[in-house]
């Protein structure tokens, strides 16, 4: 039965043969369509470009690119009457410059000369993905070194802004934080359980610590001291490690507790570490002398829940400001009563609640506050895609600049973009230039890790 | 003369497509002898083993030769663990695990357990760890196979879980992660470094929905695959570990039912089943992502099953349904276990090959 239906089936081709066979000798006028034009948004690797024969009559048809970056899945062939041909036209984007770009496909069909418009639409993104996440990061601007530590591979990253070369230093465990020296020449990464001492200089890890705890933050002193703040332990101490010894070298800080979790920064002028406590209501920040190594309590904030301080802070270059996490301001002073002193408020205009302070930076040459913002109720807490500068001064908004976002392809042909999460904010010692670490949340990247550089007139 | 070329060519085709018709039913899929309890694959000895309860056996399947092996159980197996070395495996049982020798094909050791093993995991440091099929509020089971007796460690603080939580080694042989089946189905990390269970945590992230758990890890063990389509990436540090990655994106909302990923090919292979969790239906097709930003690239449909005409009924197709599928070491070659949706189907279990190019 299949056969006789197949010989059937043969005699019509046949028949229909049979009337090709007069068109091959009498090539007449072709009806066809085309597009106009064929439009690849950024997502798109390959659109199809159908041809369709209109008419009675076998058509025959051509086709050249302009540009050498389409390919086409055929370029000659021919059409039966009334039937289509799909050409899939291929896109190779890496020499493409970003924004649209324009070409055209010439087609020759009958003997007819056509064209259609291809539009091209390409994203670079300028932003530089990293080949690693991001645990934490300083900067010096002795050096202009932005200085990472990742844990994927756990390293430690040297980027070197005037040339945008990265190099690393690998590391026997994972890292949890890291200090950069004032003369921007060493580093302390802290551990579960150890610390290890870095030289800059020579990527090598000096020497290895252990540590009677977890290492929540560390900050490295001028006196070849390391000061740990252990992430466990409810009212406990900075551990201080000598670096200078082998052996027995931690001791605990003198005087007042700590809470677990406080954060630390060195104070510009070496003597001292001011510190933001976390999980304790009201939040406040205190002081540690640390002239004679072993770091000493020395006082907190004249305050007691007055001012929002919220678990972090920054200093002004000159170090006569800190900016805290809670977005108020403090003037510092070597006399006490005079020191941790309100100044003023970083007053936000966001429609976002609970708006935080994550990470800030200050170009005293620009006399400019960058910072990055988090916000909502409940953690994890949401970081706004936006670069926030200020007047340092005044501390008024001087502008917003809007992060670039991820765009990430879902297949062949869609996409969505992602916002960029800021995670923490740079200033070269020009303050002409932003860095700025962000991460694609969510976008299921799997490097989602990206360094921004923005420009600063 | 064209015509007469034309009429040949066309007689060529008739006979051509008359012998098709027997070549359509030819199967290239490899028939099991027994049906297909749980499976695990060993990219070390590129073996695909699994356990069957007609009989109760280990089926070791060498992927290169293509030889099939076993080792006869003494009790109905409900699940398997590889050994990362890809040498010995435990087998979970009602109220017992065994132990097996991969290699001499032999049965190593039978333990006593304290529940009906949903879900095994075997560590390096020869312990395993039995996640229970009943209870409510239970705890993860740590046999001690080091030991001649007394080798089920107590209930601690450390191995509190929900029973139905299931879970797998990570790639560094420290942890487990697992997923438990609240509505909340928050993925917990086990710390097993020493053995018995010292530490344990959950992640802040939650799925969206109650969900069967099951989970599946990227091949160096950096990011997590839960069966509702999230990624998490995994740390070491506990403030970055199982963190939102992303989601997969797929019509319908279908969920993983099975998942492996290939390093080499920087792609993962996805068995997905519909949005039903109490009658889930399974696609007839393995989806293949992109790794790196989790984007759709193609689909491979499966071999169906053939039911040759007989008792009045004629002959018929039935799509395969995938129960796990498994990339091989040199990444060009997927092994896909199935079975026959046909009704009738109690035994048509088979590993169907797709040549990755």
């Amino acid at each position: 039965m299949k056969k006789i239906l197949l010989l059937g089936v043969i005699m019509l081709i046949l028949l229909s043969c049979s009337n090709n066979d007069s068109s091959d000798t009498k090539m007449e006028e072709a009806s066809y369509s085309i597009p106009d034009s064929l439009n690849f948004n950024i997502f798109n690797q390959r659109l199809f470009l159908k041809i369709q024969n209109q008419g009675n009559t076998l058509i025959n048809y051509s086709i050249t690119s302009s540009k050498n970056y389409i390919t086409l899945s055929s370029s000659q062939g021919n059409i039966t009457a009334e039937n289509q041909s799909e050409i899939g036209v291929t896109l190779d984007k890496s020499n493409l410059p970003s924004g649209i770009s324009y070409s055209k496909l010439y087609l020759n069909i009958n003997n007819k000369k056509d064209s259609i418009v291809v539009k091209v639409n390409n994203n670079i993104e300028e932003k530089v993905i990293l080949n690693s996440d991001v645990i934490d990061a300083e900067y010096s601007k002795v050096n202009d070194q932005l200085i990472y530590v990742s844990q994927h591979p756990s390293a430690v990253n040297i980027l070197k802004t005037n040339t945008g070369i990265t190099e690393q230093i690998p590391l026997s465990s994972p890292p949890t934080c890291i200090s950069i020296s004032q003369d921007g020449q060493t580093a302390v990464v802290g551990h579960n359980g150890s610390i290890s001492y870095i030289n800059l200089n020579n990527k090598t890890v000096v020497k290895t610590y252990p540590v009677s705890c977890y290492a929540f933050d560390i900050v490295l002193g001028n006196n070849k001291w390391a000061y740990i703040f252990p992430e466990k332990g409810q009212w406990t101490f900075i551990r201080c490690i000598n670096l200078n010894e082998i052996n027995n070298n931690e001791s605990l800080q003198v005087g007042a507790f700590i809470y677990e979790g406080t954060k630390g920064k060195l104070h510009p002028s070496g003597k001292y570490i001011y510190g933001a406590d976390n999980g304790i209501m009201p939040s406040d920040i205190e002081k540690y002398n640390i002239e004679t190594n072993v770091a000493q309590y020395a006082y907190d904030s004249p305050y007691l829940g007055d001012y929002d301080m919220n678990g972090n802070l920054w200093f002004s270059e000159d170090g006569n400001k800190i900016f805290t996490k809670g977005k108020n301001v403090f003037k510092t002073s070597e006399i006490k009563d005079q020191d941790m002193i309100y100044s003023g408020t970083i007053e936000i205009n966001s429609s976002n609640v609970n708006t935080k302070i994550e990470s800030l930076d200050h170009s005293s040459l620009k006399n400019n506050l960058y910072f990055i913002l988090s916000y909502g109720l409940y953690f994890p807490y949401k970081k706004e895609p936006y670069l926030y500068i200020y007047n340092s001064s005044t501390l008024s908004l001087k502008n917003r600049i809007k992060l670039e976002q991820f765009a990430v392809p879902k297949n062949e042909s869609s996409g969505s973009f992602y916002d960029a999460e800021p995670y923490f904010v740079f200033s070269n010692s020009n303050g002409n230039s932003i860095f700025v670490i962000v991460k694609a949340t969510g976008a299921g990247l799997a490097k989602e890790w990206a360094i921004q550089k923005i420009n600063i007139e | 003369m064209k015509k007469i070329l034309f009429v040949a060519l066309l007689l060529f085709i008739v006979f051509a497509c008359d012998s098709n018709d027997s070549e359509n039913t030819k199967e290239n899929k490899i028939l099991l002898q027994t049906n297909v309890i749980d499976a695990e694959y060993s990219k070390k000895t590129d073996e695909l083993v699994y356990v069957s309860s007609n009989p109760s056996q280990v089926n070791i399947f060498n992927s290169a030769s293509e030889n099939l092996e076993k080792i006869t159980l003494e009790y109905e197996p409900t699940c398997i663990s590889l050994s990362q070395d890809g040498e010995t495996a435990v087998i979970g049982h009602d109220g017992h695990i065994t132990h097996v020798n991969l290699k001499t094909l032999s049965v190593i050791n039978t333990y006593n357990l304290s529940c009906t093993a949903l879900d095994i995991v075997l560590g390096n440091n020869k312990w395993a760890y039995i996640f229970p099929k009943e209870d409510q509020w239970s705890y993860l089971r740590s046999i001690n196979m080091n030991l001649s007796y007394n080798n089920e460690a107590p209930q601690s603080i450390y191995n509190q879980m929900f029973a139905g939580t299931k879970g797998r080694l990570h790639p560094s042989g420290k942890y487990i992660y697992a997923q438990d089946p609240s509505s909340r189905a928050q993925v917990k990390r086990f710390t097993i470094q020493n053995g018995d269970i010292d530490d344990s945590y959950e992640s802040y992230f939650e799925e969206e929905n109650y969900t069967f758990p099951s989970i599946w890890f990227s091949e160096d063990g950096n990011r997590i695959f839960t069966r509702e389509r999230s990624v998490l990436k995994t740390s070491e540090l506990k403030n970055f570990d199982m963190l939102y990655n992303g989601r997969i994106d797929s019509e319908n909302n279908s969920k993983v039912a099975w998942m492996d990923h290939s390093a080499l090919n920087h792609q993962f292979y996805l068995i997905l089943e519909s949005d039903d969790d109490w009658n889930p239906v399974k696609s007839n097709f393995i989806y293949s992502y992109d790794d790196s930003n989790l984007s759709y690239i193609r689909k491979f449909e499966l071999e169906k099953y053939f039911k040759p005409k007989q008792r009045g009924n004629d002959e018929a197709f039935y799509d395969a349904a995938p129960f796990f599928v498994f990339s091989n070491s040199n990444g060009n070659r997927l092994f896909v276990i199935t079975k026959s949706i046909e009704p009738d189907s109690s035994n048509d279990w088979a590993i169907q090959k797709i040549d990755i190019h």
